[in-house]
């Protein structure tokens, strides 16, 4: 499962109603083939872009929700060796909203030794 | 501006208005246990700052929703559907011995639950124990399979609790020999086997 972090307000959150109709649902575990979680995926990056810099980066990258499938399913398989019980899971992605913008920084500067020093 | 507030709301009848906070009650994922920076990042965040604290999120999770600050009625239609569920006593119905398991990121104070809306996710892994020092007593999946079915039904867990994700990048476009099937599984895993069983299709 990839875990993707929302860093948004509050106020914000709860009106793009993807955290449940009043922002109080902030972890989402959806499958990977949901239209919901493109649009998490897209506010997740959209919130990252608008930090003047970020301290450690989160990785975009995106996989079909075909091939997760079949990444999950390959893994069961290997596990158990049982074709039927590794068939019946499927690949979710978790959304988290965080609402203290951990990775935000206020100035570029910081941000850049952030990254530094987290590359180290 | 556009005035939005449906004023007739108080005048609508109480079941009418019961049903409208119920709708309102959030559908949550029910956290087993704290998750770790990296070790839910994968190999690509392996010994790397992460992007986020991640605890606040999960303390949020586990508070009382929205509605239970609204008004007296959408806190009575709250407290109906959901509850406190209270680390340090025995839950109700109390669950076989065999599905009881706890680890060092369990979590560790009160939290909130709506059996009705909520699914249940674990996010242990054996990366938990190996790389960070943090044991776990019991079974996690099948305390997974049977929290499942105290609750709404869903249950999810990480991908790398079946795989170790410092070992191997997992391909996903390989086949795997079919012949896998007529060996049987490993005895440490057949625990596994037997609680994914139990998990709601």
């Amino acid at each position: 499962m990839k875990v993707v972090i929302v860093h948004l307000d509050l106020a914000r959150a709860t009106k793009t109603g993807l955290f449940g109709l009043s922002g109080d649902a902030p972890v989402q575990v959806l499958d990977a083939a949901s239209p919901l979680a493109s649009q998490l995926y897209e506010l997740a990056e959209a919130c990252e872009r608008e930090a003047v810099s970020v301290t450690a980066a989160q990785d975009f990258t995106r996989m079909s929700a075909n091939d997760m499938d079949a990444m999950v399913q390959r893994v069961a398989f290997k596990n158990l060796h049982n074709r039927e019980l590794s068939m019946r899971m499927r690949a979710a992605i978790m959304f988290r909203l965080c609402t203290k913008m951990c990775n935000h920084s206020n100035t570029l500067e910081e941000g850049i030794t952030g990254s530094a020093v987290s590359n180290q | 501006m556009l005035d939005d507030t449906f004023h007739p709301f108080p005048r609508l009848p109480t079941e009418l208005r019961e049903e409208i906070w119920r709708l309102c009650l959030p559908h949550r994922v029910s956290e087993m246990d704290y998750p770790y920076g990296w070790l839910i990042g994968g190999l690509e965040a392996y010994g790397k700052e992460f992007p986020c604290s991640l605890r606040s999120t999960s303390d949020s999770n586990g508070r009382p929703p929205l509605l239970t600050r609204v008004c007296v009625e959408s806190r009575r239609v709250t407290y109906r559907s959901g509850n406190w569920v209270s680390v340090l006593e025995t839950q109700s119905p109390e669950p076989p011995d065999d599905a009881w398991w706890e680890a060092a990121n369990s979590i560790d104070g009160d939290y909130w639950q709506d059996p009705l809306r909520d699914s249940i996710h674990l996010h242990w892994t054996k990366e938990y124990e190996v790389e960070i020092w943090y044991p776990d007593v019991g079974h996690p999946l099948t305390s997974l399979a049977w929290e499942s079915k105290r609750l709404s039904g869903s249950a999810s867990f990480m991908l790398h609790y079946m795989t170790s994700f410092l070992m191997e990048r997992e391909p996903y476009d390989r086949p795997v020999s079919h012949l896998l099937e007529d060996i049987p599984v490993f005895d440490f895993k057949q625990e596994d086997f037997v609680a994914l069983r139990l998990l709601p299709q």
